[in-house]
C-alpha cells in the first residue's frame, strides 16, 4: 500500500523498505555528523536499518519517521564510539580522520564548508552534537527530539545552547579540541 | 539489556541546566528559551552547505542489497548505476573495484558497456521480492569451486592436491571454522587483494567478499571469509548477517545438516531478523 511517512500523515503499516527508501539519505548523513568514520558508515547504516526492522512493531506511524530513525542512529553511533574506543586501546587506531584543514584538492566551496562543519561538530560531546544536528541541521521540533532521545526538554535546550557556543567557537578557530 | 537502549541519553547532562522556566523564560514565538543564542550568519551558511551533503554513489544500492530490499528505479542521485544491473551485479562490481588491476567479470563489462550513461535504468534481471534469495549472477563466469562432496565432513574447498582442509563436522558456530590461512589457489583475487587490503580487512570487505563468493558458486571460500570475520569481529555489527550467510554457504556447500542446525540457531537468536526469509529459504530449498 502507498504510504506517506511525513509528519502528520497517518499510515497504517510501514515496511522496512518504506522506511529505507524514505530515510536512507538522512541516516547516512546523520551518522556521519555524529562522528561515525567514513570507513564504517556503510556498516553503521546497515546496522541502523537492522534495528529499524526489529523495532517496526514499536513505531507509531503518527510520529514523523525521521526523528525516530535518528534516535536509533544516535544509539548506533554511541555504540560505534564505544567500539572505536576499545579498538584504539587494542590496535592503537585513531578515530580522528579529519585534521581540521580542508583537503588540498577540495576545490568546491560546498565541500570545504562541509569539512569545516565536520571539524566543528567533532568538538562537541555526542549528547550535545545529536541535539545540534537534529535541531539546527535537520530542523526537527524539540518535542520530537525529546521524545526520541528520552530526555527532558530543558536538558535538551541546555545542550543545544552549549553546542551552539562550541560550534561557533570552533568555526571561529578558537574552539576546544575534539570532544 | 539492549545495548541500543538510550540509557546514556537518560543520564542527566552534568552541564545541563535543569532550572525550569523561571530561569529560562520561554519565547512564545517558537517555544524555545529566550536566552538561546541565535546562530551567526557564518554558522548558518556552513550548515546550509552541510544540508546538501549526500551519500556516495552506489551506497544506497549496496546497503539495500544487504537488507534484501529490492531497489526501485528513480530513487534519486544515488541510483545512478546499480539499478540497471541489479543488486547481485552491483555487489560483484564492488568486489572488482576492491581489486585494482583485476579485469572485471565479463558480464559486468557487457552490462556497463551496453548501458548509455543517461539511459533509464533497465532491469537486467527481474527484481526479487524481499527476503527471497537473489539468483546467481547470470553470466558472471564464476570460478567453479570443486564440487562439494556429498559428505558433510569434507565438503569445504579442497586444495588442488585434494587434501581436505575442512575440520571435522562442526557442532557449534566456532566449529564452522575451515582452518586455513594459506593462499587460496581457487581465488586469484584473494592474493591480489592481500596486497591492497589493510592488514585487518574491514567488516564490510569480508562480508562483501563472502556474499560474492556465495553468489558465484564458491561457498567454501565464503565460509573461510565468514570465519575470518568471526575471528576478527566476533561481536561485530555484521555478526547477524555473517551467521545468515553462513547458513546459505553451508547449504550450498552440501553441508545441509550443519546448515540446518546453523539455521535453527540463527532463527532462535534472531527471531525478528531481516535475514529470516533468506535463511529459511536456503534450508527449505535444500531439504
Amino acid at each position: 500500500m502507498a504510504l506517506a511517512l511525513h509528519a502528520g500523515v497517518s499510515v497504517t503499516a510501514v515496511s522496512l523498505a518504506d522506511v529505507y527508501r524514505e530515510t536512507f539519505h538522512h541516516v547516512w548523513c546523520t551518522l556521519r555528523r555524529l562522528g561515525v568514520p567514513e570507513r564504517d558508515l556503510e556498516d553503521a547504516v546497515h546496522e541502523v536499518f537492522l534495528v529499524v526492522h526489529r523495532r517496526l512493531g514499536d513505531y507509531d506511524p503518527s510520529r514523523p519517521v525521521k526523528p525516530w530513525v535518528t534516535g536509533i542512529a544516535y544509539r548506533v553511533a554511541s555504540d560505534d564510539r564505544r567500539r572505536a574506543h576499545r579498538r584504539r586501546e587494542v590496535m592503537g587506531e585513531t578515530d580522528e580522520p579529519r585534521d581540521g584543514q580542508p583537503a588540498p584538492d577540495v576545490a568546491l566551496e560546498g565541500a570545504e564548508a562541509r569539512n569545516r562543519v565536520a571539524v566543528a561538530l567533532h568538538t562537541l560531546p555526542l549528547e550535545q552534537r545529536v541535539v545540534f544536528v537534529m535541531h539546527d541541521i535537520d530542523g526537527f521540533a524539540m518535542p520530537d527530539i525529546a521524545r526520541e532521545l528520552s530526555a527532558p526538554l530543558n536538558t535538551l535546550y541546555s545542550r543545544l545552547r552549549l553546542a551552539r557556543a562550541r560550534f561557533e567557537a570552533a568555526i571561529r578557530g578558537d574552539g576546544h579540541g575534539p570532544a | 539489556m539492549d545495548p541500543l537502549e538510550p540509557n546514556s541519553s537518560k543520564r542527566q547532562d552534568p552541564n545541563a541546566t535543569q532550572a525550569p522556566t523561571a530561569a529560562n523564560p520561554v519565547n512564545t514565538a517558537d517555544g524555545s528559551p529566550a536566552d538561546l543564542p541565535p546562530l551567526s550568519g557564518d554558522a548558518l551558511r556552513l550548515l546550509a552547505a552541510e544540508r546538501s551533503a549526500a551519500p556516495p554513489a552506489g551506497a544506497y544500492e549496496r546497503v539495500a542489497a544487504r537488507l534484501e530490499i529490492p531497489v526501485r528505479p528513480a530513487m534519486g542521485a544515488s541510483a545512478r548505476w546499480g539499478l540497471a544491473l541489479g543488486a547481485v551485479v552491483v555487489a560483484g562490481l564492488a568486489i572488482w573495484r576492491l581489486s585494482p588491476g583485476e579485469a572485471p567479470p565479463a558480464a559486468l563489462v557487457a552490462a556497463e558497456g551496453s548501458r548509455a550513461p543517461s539511459a533509464p535504468p533497465q532491469h537486467a534481471t527481474p527484481p526479487t521480492a524481499p527476503g527471497v534469495p537473489r539468483p546467481e549472477a547470470p553470466t558472471a563466469a564464476p570460478t567453479p569451486e570443486p564440487a562439494a562432496s556429498p559428505s558433510p565432513r569434507n565438503a569445504a574447498s579442497p586444495t588442488p592436491t585434494g587434501a581436505p582442509r575442512a575440520v571435522e563436522a562442526p557442532r557449534t558456530e566456532a566449529e564452522v571454522t575451515v582452518a586455513t590461512r594459506a593462499p587460496d589457489p581457487e581465488d586469484g583475487a584473494t592474493r591480489r587483494e592481500a596486497v591492497v587490503e589493510p592488514a585487518r580487512p574491514s567488516e564490510t570487505s569480508l562480508l562483501t567478499r563472502a556474499r560474492a563468493a556465495v553468489r558465484s558458486g564458491a561457498p567454501g571460500r565464503a565460509l573461510r571469509l565468514l570465519d575470518e570475520h568471526r575471528r576478527g569481529y566476533p561481536s561485530g555489527r555484521l555478526a547477524e548477517e555473517r551467521e545468515a550467510l553462513t547458513v546459505v554457504a553451508l547449504v550450498r556447500a552440501g553441508r545441509t545438516e550443519l546448515g540446518r542446525r546453523a539455521a535453527q540457531r540463527f532463527l532462535a537468536q534472531h527471531p525478528g531478523s531481516v535475514h529470516r526469509a533468506l535463511v529459511e529459504s536456503a534450508v527449505q530449498q535444500n531439504p
